[in-house]
């Protein structure tokens, strides 16, 4: 679903943030991307839905590259930063409708989903305030409706659970997993270790901007804790 | 609380002009940017400077030196007045900064007077430009000595204070009035938009009732009686400021200084007093009644990022004051034509024939310099992330915005249409070019607009002030605008008679030619390659 391959990337001012980076992300795959403040996680991240460009390597979704078609790539994913900033100059109704017209999500499905998933986060009684008045918890769920509301074959999602109560993160992990049993593939950075291990079938832990550990989760721990292997490569 | 005020403004400048970015910024291309911007202010400073030191020239030379200062106060006066109004409110009372500062131990008072004090920097810094050279012109001629020099460089620090106290004070009352309504940002736009067009008004009334003096009378006598009228009228304390500077009245400096500066720390002491209770009135979200779900309606996506920049646009009050207030410039002109006459438009712009032989293009230079996309990719600031990674095209995206200026600009020159079309008297093509070559600048402009941004966007900002009005894209376009339409407006005067027809259409073909090259161009660009 989203195959990376030889990923470099350098910012002006020479800094190379990414650096030969490859990974592949199947269909039923719930990825997690774990490393330290600056290791690359959210540059791989950005340039995986194409918010960035990148000189070498190459990124497929669903087969098509995110640089020549970028629009088909974007139709297919939904990405959610560490601190989504939304359009605070709209409710929050009128950000998810936004949404579902630029993925041209019909009525039906568009209402059906928003009562579904606001009622999941609990965030439906808020829906018709500014998202101005939002708390960053129900910006990040509101983001998170928005995220699904067009039923992404792949999900991407930088540091999902900051700022979530206990009982929403739980409902997203359990979103996650529905997903996944659906088809789709999710990809995500966090800094909960433990989360990772339990939900992740595959995690990628980077370092440096290079990709240090991939694999199947259980391959990659073995007789470890994934907190214990990520202390040990970060010496 | 002194040290905390000099470090707080001391920051807000910075943030200001990007002198940090110039400094410490890693990025060439940023910082090239930043010093075509800084530099097209210098040159506009330049230009203003020159000017100034022209008219003070020709003053001594008319022996009316001594007016030199109450001249160059009065100006410094309105400009103040006018700008300041605009922005007062929503510097002031900003909260996004203020809740970050609240929780350091920093004064609320230092938080309120190093706002008053960073815009009071930037007025002065606009005084130095407008009153040093003519001041310095006027005393050398004049053989005048240093007490006339540091009495009038003294005269620069105070001649902003009076107006941006009133100005401060109607955009706070403005504000505080409108943090009560249901519809604030609408209350505000429409009030601050019916002071500044009342404050026009009357200094166009002011320098009208002068012109008529000199018309009748001519001689040198009554035109140092007419500019003093209209100075005076337009500024009574620039009375006090050039009896202070020009004949040495200590008395009346006094005065000058106690009038300037006791207003202004009395509206200090308020506003810090009220700050808090105004501020939170304001930004205090009232949650509507518990969202039930209701029928949602599906758009295409041009539709929606329409829909969805209107209601951006309408939610800054200094966004839609700062784009609206030209448009409705030209709709005061076209009014003016239609209910007193070319003729007497002309006598008020002192500039004979403007209207009779280049009002299409007269029209066109309001139409066109204060396009809302000239700052409209800058707007996004935070949130461009979305527009990002959500599937739209270049081409998608900027439709939406420059859809937002037509929805504008359009109503504003319909009307100023149907007024000029009935009142001015010409041929069929003198009508027809009345309508295309003003259509063509908003048009070109529309696009235009998008295309500098996209070359300049500022994403990173605080305050959507420094999106709105202080990016290079703002100013480089307003140049471009001014210059392409006076242009043209010199070459009607210069050509023979009749040619006009032959120009105009040549301008209109041109101008859309352009707009058509920069649309197909704005449609390719790659938006992740945008960056401040």
């Amino acid at each position: 679903m989203l195959y990376i391959n030889n990923l470099s990337k350098t910012y002006k001012g020479g800094k190379r943030a990414v650096s030969n980076l490859s990974l592949n992300i199947e269909a039923g795959d719930i990825y997690g991307f774990i490393g330290h403040n600056g290791a690359g996680k959210t540059t791989t991240i950005k340039a995986a839905v194409g918010i960035i460009d990148f000189e070498e390597g190459e990124i497929l979704v669903d087969g098509l590259s995110i640089k020549d078609k970028a629009q088909e790539c974007k139709m297919k994913i939904a990405y959610i930063p560490d601190n989504p900033d939304i359009y605070e100059y709209l409710t929050g109704i009128q950000y998810l409708n936004f949404i579902a017209d630029i993925f041209g999500v019909s009525q039906t499905e568009r209402e059906e989903r928003i009562r579904k998933y606001g009622e999941v986060f609990e965030l439906t009684p808020a829906l018709g305030d500014l998202v101005s008045s939002y708390s960053h918890g129900m910006k990040q769920k509101l983001a998170l409706i928005s995220a699904l509301i067009h039923q992404p074959r792949l999900l991407i999602l930088d540091e999902p659970f900051v700022g979530l109560d206990p009982k929403a993160s739980a409902r997203l992990k359990e979103i996650m997993q529905e997903l996944c049993r659906e088809g789709a593939a999710i990809f995500f950075s966090t800094h909960v270790l433990e989360v990772a291990e339990k939900l992740c079938n595959k995690v990628a832990i980077i370092k440096n901007g290079s990709l240090v550990v991939t694999g199947s989760t259980e391959e990659v721990v073995q007789d470890k804790s994934l907190e214990e292997l990520f202390l040990e490569i970060e010496g | 609380m002194l040290k905390q005020i000099y470090l707080l403004t001391k920051i807000q400048l910075l943030n200001t002009g990007g002198f940090n970015q110039i400094r410490y910024g890693k990025d060439k291309k940023k910082r090239n940017n930043l010093i075509l911007m800084l530099s097209s202010y210098l040159f506009v400073g330049l230009i203003f400077a020159a000017y100034m030191g022209i008219i003070s020239f020709g003053m001594v030379l008319l022996g009316m030196g001594d007016m030199v200062p109450a001249v160059t106060a009065a100006l410094v006066s309105i400009v103040v007045l006018f700008f300041t109004m605009i922005k007062a409110g929503s510097v002031i009372f900003e909260m996004k900064t203020y809740d970050m500062l609240a929780s350091l131990p920093v004064s609320p008072t230092a938080i309120v007077v190093s706002r008053f004090l960073n815009m009071y920097v930037m007025d002065v810094a606009f005084g130095f430009i407008i009153m040093l050279p003519a001041g310095i012109i006027s005393g050398v001629m004049m053989g005048k000595g240093i007490g006339y020099y540091l009495l009038y460089l003294i005269g620069i620090l105070l001649v902003p204070l009076l107006p941006l106290t009133i100005a401060t004070a109607v955009g706070a009352l403005i504000t505080a009035v409108s943090s009560r309504m249901k519809h604030k940002n609408l209350v505000t736009i429409v009030m601050t938009i019916g002071v500044t067009l009342v404050i026009i008004l009357l200094s166009l009334s002011l320098s009208g009732t002068a012109t008529e003096i000199t018309i009748t009378e001519e001689i040198l006598g009554d035109l140092l009686e007419m500019v003093e009228s209209q100075i005076f009228g337009m500024y009574p304390p620039a009375r006090l400021f050039m009896e202070a500077v020009s004949y040495g009245n200590l008395l009346s400096g006094l005065l000058f200084l106690l009038v300037s500066a006791c207003p202004f720390l009395l509206l200090i002491a308020l506003v810090q007093k009220e700050f808090l209770a105004i501020s939170s009135i304001l930004y205090t979200h009232k949650s509507g009644a518990k969202y039930e779900m209701q029928e949602l309606y599906q758009l295409s996506p041009v539709k929606a990022l329409y829909k969805k920049e209107l209601a951006r646009y309408f939610s800054s009050s200094i966004y839609v004051l700062n784009t609206l207030i030209i448009y409705l410039i030209m709709i005061l002109l076209a009014a003016a034509v239609a209910v007193f006459g070319a003729e007497k438009v002309e006598e008020l712009m002192e500039f004979s024939d403007i209207v009779t032989k280049a009002m299409p293009l007269l029209l066109a230079m309001f139409g066109c310099m204060s396009s809302t996309t000239n700052c409209t990719i800058s707007m996004e600031g935070k949130e461009w992330w979305l527009s990002l990674s959500l599937p739209i095209r270049a081409r998608q995206l900027f439709d939406g915005k420059m859809m937002v200026n037509l929805t504008v600009a359009l109503p504003c020159y319909l009307i100023s249409e149907i007024l000029l079309l009935f009142s001015l008297k010409g041929s069929v093509l003198d009508m027809v070019w009345l309508i295309l070559v003003p259509l063509a600048y908003i048009l070109l402009f529309t696009v235009f607009g998008i295309t500098i941004n996209s070359k300049m966007p500022v994403f990173k900002w605080e305050k959507e002030e420094t999106a709105v009005k202080q990016g290079g894209a703002l100013l480089i376009a307003m140049l471009i605008a001014m210059v392409s339409t006076i242009i043209p407006m010199i070459a009607v005067f210069i050509i023979p008679a009749g040619s006009q027809h032959l120009l105009y259409g040549i301008i209109t073909c041109l101008v859309l030619a352009v707009t058509c090259i920069l649309y197909v161009r704005n449609s390719r660009v790659d938006l992740r390659t945008l960056d401040d």
